[in-house]
């Protein structure tokens, strides 16, 4: 029964106690106590934990695939590989620059997440060119807007209209804010609403796959 | 097939390589093109950090990784040189494992351009888990309790009157994303906050903009080479800002020419 009822309740007791703390003036030393240490010791040592688990659950999904030898394994190999690797040389040998850490980083990582996300730039480059099609009245407009903001963005923008970034700008403060703070508002009522099912219990999917 | 038609399945290969001479060509030939004027965000960004007092404590975030460096590097370098230049102190931390190099890396390069020492005129707290914006609000030795050298806070000089976000004028936060600072140090703790991002996620924080709860926003390379223009030391966001340009001339060819031949195409089967 604690099994179930454990992590309900402490569930329960966080969630209240974060909601609360918003609330509770920085006059009380209790409550300013308690939030200090949830915050500079309790938390740290949870989000280390998080790490731990979060390699964990990836050594386990990539040792059986290896071991079962499921297509593309062999990926798997260089991402462990490259996982542990990396642990090895950020163990103890600082992180100045020329440390082995900052050597990996420099010449291994920095590239390969550029190289990874400059991609986009040529997929862009053809979606543009075969999906930005003024097809309907309402794709008109985005693409109109979109026109305008990227000329409005770079320097041939004030050669064509002096206040063609004025007028970008506006798109960006007036009609794309009224949106943008639409979604925002939705997207957190909905969490809000998720947050308090998660705190009193109502949704226990974290729980595991039974609940 | 027309040319129309020939036009409208263009092989993917030729826009690829056309895109790839676009950003290429301007960063080996540099064009030069103006950057007139100064976005209101930007400027907002500029100005409270010139009215800071000397010595005033700055928070510098870096909570991007390497993948967004081109865009992002060029306005915290930017940022970190007006600091230095108006003798502030700065504090770095970073929110992402891999963006404590880029952290480390941008405070040597400005501090050795103006000859500020680590431990007194700027420290880096590198990265630590759990939820640091809030913990940083309530004590940052707690919280961090050594540099990211493993050097600890009480034996750095700058450090002794740095405990909280009250020991701090103004935290500019550096992200691809959204900004984690918002809920936390300003909603809890009054705090000042400014958001660097780039230009995709810039759309996302305009409300925060309107509502003051951020005082500027750097959005994207533009941003960046306005504010090297505005500190009077045009780098690296100026330099690629004649490979953006290009680049987005040239998406705007292609969707201009993919909408004709499409609409040419569509009207001769009818």
């Amino acid at each position: 029964m604690w099994k179930r009822k454990l992590p309900l309740a402490i569930t329960f007791i966080g969630g209240v106690v974060m909601i609360i703390q918003f609330f509770i003036p920085d006059s009380n030393q209790v409550s300013k106590s308690f939030f200090k240490i949830l915050n500079t010791t309790w938390l740290p040592i949870i989000g280390s934990f998080f790490i731990f688990i979060g390699l964990a659950s990836l050594f386990r999904l990539h040792y059986f695939k290896i071991a079962r030898q499921r297509e593309g394994w062999g990926y798997s190999v260089i991402t462990l590989a490259s996982i542990g690797g990396m642990c090895i040389l950020g163990f103890d040998w600082g992180i100045e620059k020329g440390s082995p850490i900052t050597i990996a980083y420099e010449w291994v990582l920095v590239p390969l997440n550029a190289t990874m996300f400059s991609v986009l730039a040529f997929y862009m480059a053809s979606a543009a060119f075969r999906a930005f099609r003024a097809r309907t009245m309402v794709a008109t407009i985005l693409l109109v807007t979109a026109f305008v903001v990227m000329l409005g963005r770079v320097s041939f923008g004030t050669f064509l209209w002096e206040n063609l970034p004025s007028f970008t700008e506006w798109i960006m403060t007036v009609p794309n804010m009224a949106q943008k703070r639409g979604i925002l508002l939705g997207v957190c009522l909905g969490m809000i609403a998720t947050s308090l099912k998660i705190i009193f219990g109502i949704e226990r999917s974290y729980l595991g796959s039974k609940e | 097939m027309t040319f129309w038609q020939k036009l409208a399945n263009l092989d993917r290969r030729i826009i690829f390589g056309l895109m790839f001479l676009a950003v290429l060509l301007p960063l080996i030939f540099p064009l030069g093109l103006p950057i007139k004027g100064t976005q209101p965000p930007v400027k907002a960004i500029y100005d409270y950090i010139e009215k800071l007092p000397e010595r005033s404590v700055v928070l510098i975030s870096i909570s991007y990784d390497p993948s967004t460096i081109p865009e992002l590097y060029p306005m915290t370098l930017a940022v970190v040189r007006h600091c230095f230049r108006k003798n502030l102190r700065v504090l770095g931390v970073s929110l992402t494992i891999t963006g404590v190099n880029i952290g480390a890396d941008t405070l040597k390069t400005a501090a050795e351009e103006y000859h500020k020492q680590e431990g007194i005129d700027y420290v880096h707290l590198g990265f630590q888990t759990g939820l640091v914006t809030f913990g940083m609000g309530e004590d940052i030795h707690e919280t961090y309790k050594t540099d990211y050298k493993r050097v600890s806070l009480e034996e750095l000089p700058m450090m002794k009157d740095v405990r909280t976000y009250k020991d701090i004028s103004l935290i500019v936060d550096y992200t691809a994303s959204t900004t984690s600072y918002i809920g936390s140090a300003v909603t809890k703790y009054h705090a000042v906050l400014a958001v660097g991002v780039t230009a995709v996620g810039a759309a996302d924080l305009y409300p925060y903009l309107q509502t003051h709860q951020i005082i500027g926003l750097l959005g994207g390379l533009r941003s960046a080479a306005e504010y090297e223009i505005l500190i009077d030391r045009p780098d690296k966001g100026v330099i690629r800002m004649d490979s953006q340009s290009i680049a987005h001339l040239l998406i705007l060819v292609l969707i201009v020419t993919g909408n004709i031949a499409y609409f040419i195409t569509r009207r001769r089967k009818v």
